[in-house]
């Protein structure tokens, strides 16, 4: 009895819920429409069998529950009803798996003009690659990979010469324009999916798969992997920007090409060395960093590492904050190696130095208890917390403690980390909030503290492999 | 040899004398099968543990310390695995199976009770190597119950030294487990029925955990192939599924793998194996609702051919798991169709249960009111499979909280709800004891209604694109702020159906502790397995003499009998008719 | 009755209510388990295989055959090893069918003694491979091969306990006829399937390129 009227409250409730709930699919933003009819079509078809089946389930339960001396009528089966049940299913299943199977033969064929782009994942970021102006991708493997080729691009395939590397995870796309998107990927399974768009593929490792669409309005939305790739999975974030052809070009006029990436530079550490004149003051003429000036320890950094800093500085990424005093300091200084060739030598200098560890200033912290804290950084800082440049990751050991605090502090506060452009920002934030509060800073910093030699030793420096210092 | 004296084989049964020998090394069947199901729910209680824990991360991100992005995905991880293996087919094949097939075919055991006893105790191995897992270095493997390489032996991916491998050990001795208990019930099924037991005379029960078996048999070898593929990988460095890769900056020596070929091997295994948890629960629910509405089940030959061709086509439909893998783009079209044509069989389950319902006698017990609510379940469910079967569907709800919700409703829910009307109904039978209606009725509610509020939602969360496995969901642009007060409140209820659980856990102590003996028959079931001499039914389960069998297992209500039920074993001259005997009706 | 007749069956009516058909298949049940096992061993070969032709037309992929200096190109000692696993199978063949007991036992010790002497052949094989240089995770020929003789392996020793099993209740007096011909019929099995792999692990690249093309898999 009150079985009948719970499933027929059920039926309402779900037909209200589904009218009024908030959260339905965002708004289209490309031209796979067919994908939305099937769903409607199948929300229909659906949509009556369900009210159908439970509603007659209802009414038998109310008109059919025991009550006085009645019997069950005897009725093994009944051919023609079940025939026709069978007809009316049949049809609605195929109602639904026709228009499914027309769009899906749409969707497995890219059309010939399409622009042809590459997405690249690797645990856990997004990079990109545009053919350039021949047009063809060059080959690339995971093979090829190494510290100066972290695309893995072929580099003895004259095709690729002219790839452009988009060393960032904001891809931007022009409008109206088909695209073709391969999908590549060095390490495990991904998945390339913005809900806008509809569609989404895996990257595998070892083979290249694609997927096409025709982004149709301008906008930003985000790339999420959705294919589970390991502890950060879900900071493998990315953001498609979809604009007008003039500034998707614009865009990507600013970024090299894969030979130009490959020409080696030479340093000049005599200009070096003068131009470090100007941040000696603060962090030390042995860049080892200095407590009382709020200077971090740049003598254990890698020259990749500070070169992003100082960009994001000049460009507003970092320091931007109005309460962050200290960044804006920096955002001054890092103007005056806004030119290639001076921000070069200046940190060719810097790595010149030997790498020296500054001294735990923190007490407190429980480093055993910190070890499980840091449980989640070491994939990509390192067991030795010595950083790992083909992720770019920092080394953490024997950077001043005071500094990480500050910093994973301002990753929790939003003062870094927040703006679009910072590569790694969402992902830091999020990891952030892993610390969930001071007692356990304190923990993961005294653990930190113990990765690294003692205090204002010199570390050995190499130049080479992941912990590039 | 005959069949009758297989299944009247007094010396196949052995007669021990001591408690060791009666409970613990047994080769009686029901004890194997309580044995089975106690392990199964004991491994099941820590899933559901496993699954509030996620669930606390998803409501309140970030609050407990005790949770990091590591032992999320561990908590995911074992949750899925234990759930669809260790506690659903364990306890649907090795617990239900092993107990009421003997009964329902009218044997004494199963045909080879020692081969039975060992694959009770391989499995409480198998067990016993998965839940080591926890406590081993790294703790249990997070790399998704799927386990896809090469993801699932790399760093950056928890438990990938010793969880993995303990996860593919303990799978291996799961499959033999399942093999050596699978074979039992097959050839028990095929060749120890008792006189007058044909075919179509078996309980649909019976069929469903016999195709189930069959489709197990089969199946598992493709998740043994995996694993023994995937633990060379990991601990001898070969490349089977592993190609060229660098790995958290770090270039490894495998080359040439391929990824692929492992999902191709895992789904050819994972979606035979939801049929293997569904056929048993198809067949089950049939007879509680049957019983319970006093009626024959509705088109009783359909019921069978359905089963029957649902287990055919699942052998064929697996790469619908696999539409954006990367595979060749051509399969989504063969794949999409035998996917949605399957739904045809299916739904015919569906309207004839409803139909068993109409013009019955509905008498709205506990089992009956879990049978209603896995119809709705199930209805609920399978639409939302059409979704997904359906290849352009799945490309926007895809690895979503709408998969999530899917497969929860299907193969959560669903088989819950039939577990729960199973172990209502058999109560009885197994420990002649019936449990507390008003517990149970307490039980149902709070267990239908907080599933249901746990998982409608999330079907719109997917449609909006909400991804699964995430640890945390952070902002982004299109997901709006209620998403996050939404999970909180699905935690909400989903600890609030954890706690209704522990009602069920205190009835069940309760009842055998101080309930009152139950009738022998109490629903007046026609099925064999009431009709022992003894209930619960003793070492041998028939006395001296085994059952013949003069009718199928459907008879209730027949025009014309006095009795609203006619046990299987009742001869057509000993059945009590009204004057003018039995009455005929329309075919 | 025919399996069609089985299904249409419509056990609900009046007339057969009361009946008692006879459902006796005339077969012991050792033997549908036996058949049911070795139908779940031979997918299990199948699906290894599947995957096998597939990695085989992966480009680094060498073949243990073809070339003079690959170890297979003369397979002399996987012959000798089939010739061993040719004598146990005999030898049970002949052990269900003689009627004199010491000739039995003889026969059945032979059955378990080659197809043990089997395992330690290949594993010689095993070394020798190793010695030449081709190790386990060297090439995906070479894991193929290391994996299936090793699986394989496993269920001959799977096999033996049984036999071991089966051989003292016939000591002892048991009727073990259905067993013992079960016994019998996996050795079989396990012959016809070492023939398959010795076939399969041993082709030459070009022969792998036909097969895969035949299954749609190249």
């Amino acid at each position: 009895m009150v079985i009948a009227l719970i499933i027929l409250g059920l039926v309402v409730v779900t037909i209200v819920f589904h009218l009024l709930s908030p959260w339905w699919l965002t708004p289209i933003a490309s031209n796979w429409q067919a994908i939305d009819t099937t769903i409607e079509i199948s929300f229909w078809v659906t949509g009556a069998v369900f009210i159908a089946v439970n509603l007659f389930l209802a009414w038998v339960v109310w008109r059919y529950r025991k009550h006085g001396n009645n019997k069950a009528h005897y009725e093994p089966e009944n051919k023609s009803l079940e025939s026709w049940l069978t007809i009316i299913t049949t049809i609605g299943v195929v109602a639904m798996l026709t228009p499914g199977l027309i769009a899906w033969g749409k969707i497995i064929h890219a059309p010939d003009d399409a622009q042809v782009v590459e997405a690249i994942g690797q645990q856990w970021q997004w990079t990109f690659r545009f053919p350039g102006e021949d047009n063809q991708l060059g080959g690339a493997d995971a093979r090829f990979v190494t510290p100066e080729n972290p695309f893995g691009l072929d580099p003895d395939d004259p095709e690729g010469q002219d790839d452009i590397l988009v060393n960032s995870q904001r891809l931007h796309l022009p409008l109206n324009q088909p695209i073709k998107l391969y999908l590549r990927s060095n390490d495990v399974l991904h998945n390339f999916a913005v809900p806008q768009f509809r569609v989404k593929m895996d990257l595998v490792p070892g083979t290249e798969t694609y997927q096409w669409f025709e982004p149709t309005r301008e906008g930003e939305f985000d790339i999420l992997c959705e294919e589970l790739c390991g502890l950060a999975h879900y900071t493998m974030r990315g953001m498609v920007v979809v604009e007008s052809q003039e500034n998707f070009a614009q865009w990507l006029s600013e970024y090299p090409t894969f030979a130009e990436t490959q020409i080696e530079k030479t340093a000049d550490l005599a200009a070096g060395k003068k131009l470090y004149g100007n941040c000696a003051a603060c962090h030390g003429a042995d860049a080892a960093g200095n407590e009382m000036l709020n200077a971090p320890n740049l003598s254990i950094l890698s020259a990749d590492y500070m070169a992003r800093q100082l960009r994001y500085y000049r460009d507003g990424i970092r320091g931007a904050h109005p309460q962050d005093n200290i960044g804006k300091q920096m955002v001054s200084m890092a103007g005056i190696v806004s030119k290639p060739e001076d921000e070069r030598n200046l940190l060719a200098y810097i790595q010149s130095l030997p790498a020296i560890a500054s001294a735990p200033t923190r007490e407190g912290g429980n480093a055993k208890a910190g070890a499980a804290v840091y449980d989640v950084c070491v994939a990509c800082h390192g067991a030795e917390a010595q950083g790992k440049g083909l992720l770019s990751a920092p080394r953490l050991a024997g950077q001043a403690d005071w500094y990480l605090y500050r910093q994973l502090k301002h990753y929790s506060m939003g003062w870094r980390g927040t703006h679009p452009k910072d590569q790694f920002g969402t992902q830091m934030r999020f990891m952030t909030q892993t610390i969930q509060n001071p007692e356990r800073l304190d923990d993961l910093l005294a653990y930190i503290a113990t990765l690294a030699p003692q205090a204002s030793t010199e570390l050995s420096v190499s130049s080479t492999g992941d912990d590039r210092l | 040899m005959s069949h009758v004296a297989i299944a009247d084989q007094e010396a196949h049964l052995h007669h021990p004398k001591t408690f060791i020998g009666k409970y613990i090394w047994s080769q009686d069947h029901k004890v194997i099968a309580i044995q089975y199901a106690s392990t199964a729910i004991f491994v099941g209680l820590i899933a559901l543990v496993l699954s509030v824990l996620m669930r606390l991360q998803l409501g309140y991100p970030d609050q407990f310390d005790f949770i990091n992005p590591n032992s999320y995905l561990q908590f995911v991880t074992m949750h899925g695995m234990i759930m669809v293996i260790y506690l659903l087919t364990a306890l649907l094949l090795g617990g239900f199976g092993n107990y009421l097939i003997p009964l329902m075919v009218g044997t004494r055991d199963m045909v080879f009770p020692y081969l039975n006893m060992l694959s009770y105790w391989f499995y409480l191995l198998s067990v016993i190597v998965l839940l080591a897992s926890f406590f081993a270095p790294g703790g249990p493997t997070g790399a998704g119950w799927t386990l896809y390489p090469p993801q699932a032996i790399l760093e950056g991916t928890p438990g990938v030294g010793s969880g993995i491998v303990l996860m593919l050990l303990s799978l291996a001795i799961f499959i033999v487990a399942f093999t050596m208990g699978g074979l039992n019930y097959v050839t028990t099924v095929l060749q120890a029925r008792t006189r007058g037991m044909t075919l179509m005379r078996m309980p649909l029960t019976i069929w469903g955990i016999f195709t189930a078996t069959i489709l197990g048999l089969f199946a598992f070898p493709a998740l043994l192939v995996s694993a023994i593929m995937m633990l060379f990988d990991t601990l001898a460095g070969t490349s089977f599924f592993m190609p060229a890769i660098v790995s958290l900056g770090e270039p490894l020596e495998h080359e040439g793998g391929s990824p692929i070929l492992f999902q191709h091997l895992f789904w050819f295994f994972g979606h035979p194996e939801v049929y293997i948890v569904a056929l048993p629960a198809f067949g089950m629910i049939s007879d509680v609702l049957s019983v319970h509405a006093r009626k024959n089940i509705f088109g009783y030959r359909m019921m069978v051919w359905a089963i029957v061709i649902i287990g055919g086509l699942s052998f064929i439909v697996w790469a619908h798991h696999m539409y954006v893998s990367g595979m060749n783009p051509y399969f989504g079209f063969f794949f999409a169709t035998t996917t949605l044509i399957i739904a045809v069989p299916t739904a015919i389950k569906v309207y004839n249960w409803v139909l068993t319902l109409w013009r019955g006698n509905i008498h709205l017990t506990v089992p009956m009111l879990f049978a209603i609510g896995f119809i709705f379940t199930f209805t609920h469910g399978g639409l939302s499979g059409l979704f997904l079967g359906n290849v352009v569907i799945d490309l926007p709800l895809s690895d979503t909280f709408f998969v999530v919700a899917h497969f929860h409703m299907v193969m959560g829910v669903s088989p819950i709800m039939v577990l729960f009307a199973a172990i209502y109904h058999w109560f009885p039978l197994i420990s002649g004891k019936q449990l507390h209606t008003g517990m149970g009725k307490i039980h149902f509610w709070g267990t239908f209604l907080g599933t249901y509020a746990i998982y409608l939602p999330m079907h719109y969360l997917g449609f909006l694109g909400v991804p699964r496995r995430y640890y945390a969901l952070g902002d982004s642009s299109f997901m709006p702020d209620s998403v996050h007060s939404m999970n909180e409140d699905i935690t909400l209820a989903a600890i609030i159906v954890a706690l209704f659980q522990l009602v069920f856990i205190f009835n069940v102590i309760w009842t055998l502790r101080k309930g009152p003996k139950s009738e022998r028959n109490p629903w007046g079931a026609a099925s064999l397995e009431w009709h022992t001499p003894d209930v619960p039914p003793d070492q041998g389960n028939w006395g001296d003499k085994l059952p013949t069998v003069y009718r199928w297992a459907y008879d209730y209500s027949v025009p014309g009998a006095r009795q609203d039920f006619i046990p299987q074993h009742v001869p057509e001259e000993d059945v009590d008719y009204e004057p003018g005997g039995r009455k005929s009706h329309k075919t | 009755m025919s399996w069609t007749q089985i299904f249409t069956d419509k056990p609900w009516l009046p007339e057969a209510a009361g009946e008692v058909p006879d459902t006796d298949t005339g077969k012991a049940p050792g033997q549908i388990a036996l058949r049911m096992l070795l139908g779940a061993i031979t997918i299990l070969f199948l699906l290894f295989f599947v995957t096998f032709i597939e990695r085989s037309q992966f480009q680094d992929f060498h073949a243990l055959a073809g070339e003079p200096w690959q170890p297979f190109t003369d397979s002399m000692r996987l012959w000798v090893n089939t010739g061993v696993l040719l004598l146990a199978s005999l030898c049970l063949h002949w052990a269900v069918r003689t009627s004199q007991k010491q000739q039995a036992i003889l026969l059945l010790l032979g059955g378990g003694f080659f197809a043990a002497l089997f395992v330690v052949l290949q594993v010689s094989v095993w070394q020798f491979l190793y010695n030449l240089g081709y190790g386990l995770a060297e090439n995906p020929a070479n894991s193929y091969f290391y994996m299936l003789t090793g699986v394989h392996a496993t269920h001959i020793i799977g096999g033996l306990f049984a036999l071991l099993l089966v051989g003292r209740k016939y000591l002892a007096g048991a009727d073990t006829g259905v067993a013992l011909r079960a016994c019998a019929t996996y050795w079989h099995y396990l012959f016809v399937l070492w023939l398959v792999l010795f076939f399969m692990l041993t082709r030459t690249p070009e022969t792998y390129a036909i097969i895969a093309a035949f299954c749609g898999l190249g």
